[in-house]
């Protein structure tokens, strides 16, 4: 059977497609779960029809990143290289360095980052125009995925999950301007305190972020505490003192130096778009290559456990005193093959930070 | 005057529809020239208007744009407008002089994406993506409109042959 189409002049059809083009528009940016749901069907039957011209296309793409990329995968794979090698020695330290973190978190009540479960995803679909910065990966809501769920590598956070279908989800990645994560930039400090008190502290300010730098957090504290009786040298007796007045030794507080790494600054970091930089507005005493890590504050959709960045430049607002951020993100968001979104529930945390939980640790009572 | 499809002739759209949309999605979207995206929906949109006018281009390049629409994340009809637009643009240029040079039909169909392209990323700023309107929107409209130009002869042959019989097109 035909179909007419129907012969008519330019203006109306011009009036008629703009109409229906801005209604649309207007119906899908005011939200539409019409139209959602009809957007994440199309795209979960296209899928293999996409998933096919992958495959068949896929040695072209090899090709062209052959071609194009050679240099600089080469120039990549020798820093990568090298830095490998230095990583070696640091890795194992800083395996120690987690379980210390965990340890702590889980004393506090904090839900350690490995407790989160977590799912492997990978990337099937780029962004298909030059705005978009979204990646579609190959779990959906059926896997669980929900929106706001951050999205990681192991380097670093990504994203975070955007619009769900039933088998497929998108990730929104940090350079979009939709996605906002409450972060901690952090600064070193030397403390003369006590591990234990450094640790109340931070934990009661700092919504329990705590990233040691050294193995001697929380550990090293009773080396000048304790004391034997004197021993005479001569006779290998014990020396009972004979005065009341000498203070005993283990009223002395402990002369601990701790060197930890602190949040100094609570932002809101956010994207401006794909070729622009990543930033944090409003901050104060921030200073470059100081690490950000996600918060994990009440009003976070994420945990607060996730390596972000550094701080990559810091621009002095005009008119204030406060500065401008610009975050050097730690994954490589141009390279992206597979992601781990971690199942986090943001209304199902655990207790608020600083709730004191029963002690089981291994940490010994300050002196 | 009433014009008729024949449901084959759908069909053949189809097809060439989700050919396209199938190696924009895989290969095209992991390939960046310079930065820039290449958009065969652009493409395919011009040349529908350089072939069957602007009244028929214009519809079936924004049924294109429609469908590409469900299967991305950004304003749902931004492409669609865009496309329609670009095709209606370029289907209303005269026939004559296109028809009797011949490097003509590959830098119409080279204009005609790449404003199809530079639209999409004004509507997109319009409509609250300020970001849509950056370098790599016109590394885009470059790569698009040398591949355009590059391919504008067999993209031709295919349009014509999915949308009408040669004695009725423009071209």
């Amino acid at each position: 059977m035909p179909f007419p189409i129907r012969g008519g002049s330019r203006g109306k059809v011009l009036f008629v497609m703009v109409l229906l083009a801005v209604t649309l528009i207007t119906i899908d940016v005011r939200g539409n779960s019409a139209v959602d749901g009809v957007r994440s069907t199309s795209r979960d039957w296209f899928s293999p029809v996409r998933d096919t011209f992958g495959k068949i296309f896929h040695p072209f793409e090899n090709v062209w990143h052959g071609v194009r990329d050679y240099d600089n995968l080469r120039r990549d794979y020798l820093v990568l290289k090298d830095e490998v090698s230095r990583n070696q020695g640091v890795s194992i330290d800083a395996e120690v360095q987690v379980r210390e973190l965990n340890d702590l978190r889980a004393q506090y009540g904090l839900l350690p980052c490995s407790a989160i479960t977590k799912m492997l995803a990978e990337v099937v679909g780029r962004p298909a125009t030059n705005y978009e910065s979204a990646l579609e990966i190959n779990r959906g809501s059926l896997d669980g995925l929900r929106q706001g769920m951050p999205a990681i590598t192991p380097a670093g956070l990504v994203g975070s999950i955007g619009k769900v279908s039933e088998h497929h989800a998108f990730v929104q990645l940090l350079f979009d301007p939709s996605v906002q994560v409450a972060v901690n930039i952090l600064g070193t400090a030397n403390l003369n305190k006590t591990p234990q008190e450094v640790l109340e502290n931070n934990t009661r300010i700092n919504g329990g972020i705590l990233v040691p730098t050294t193995t001697t957090l929380g550990l090293n504290v009773s080396t000048t505490t304790t004391t034997s009786p004197p021993v005479d040298p001569n006779t290998g007796e014990i020396v009972v003192p004979t005065t009341t007045t000498v203070a005993p030794t283990t009223t002395l507080p402990p002369t601990t130096t701790t060197t930890i790494l602190v949040p100094i600054e609570l932002g809101i970091m956010h994207g401006n778009g794909r070729d622009k930089p990543i930033t944090v507005d409003n901050v104060r005493g921030v200073k470059v290559g100081d690490p950000i890590v996600t918060s994990g504050s009440d009003a976070s959709l994420m945990p607060g456990c996730i390596p972000v960045g550094r701080v990559k430049s810091v621009a002095v607002r005009k008119g204030s005193s406060q500065l401008d951020v610009v975050v050097e993100p730690v994954a490589d968001l141009d390279r992206i093959g597979l992601v781990t979104v971690m199942l986090w529930d943001p209304e199902r945390r655990p207790p608020p930070a600083g709730t004191p939980v029963q002690t089981t640790t291994s940490i010994p009572p300050p002196s | 005057m009433l014009e008729t499809v024949a449901e084959s002739s759908f069909l053949r759209i189809g097809l060439v529809l989700v050919t396209a949309l199938g190696i924009q999605t895989s290969f095209l979207s992991a390939v960046r020239p310079f930065g820039g995206l290449i958009d065969l929906i652009a493409i395919l949109a011009a040349i529908c208007g350089l072939i069957a006018g602007p009244l028929r281009g214009a519809r079936a390049a924004f049924l294109f744009g429609l469908c590409f629409d469900l299967l991305i994340a950004t304003p749902f009809g931004i492409k669609a407008l865009a496309y329609g637009l670009g095709a209606f643009a370029i289907g209303s240029l005269p026939d004559e002089p296109i028809t009797n040079v011949r490097f003509l039909v590959p830098l119409t169909s080279a204009a005609g994406a790449a404003i199809a392209v530079l639209l999409e990323g004004l509507l997109a700023a319009i409509f609250g993506r300020s970001e849509a309107f950056s370098r790599d929107l016109f590394a885009s409209m470059a790569v698009t409109g040398a591949l355009a130009a590059l391919i504008a002869p067999v993209m031709k042959r295919i349009v014509r042959w999915a949308m009408m019989s040669a004695d009725r097109a423009r071209l």
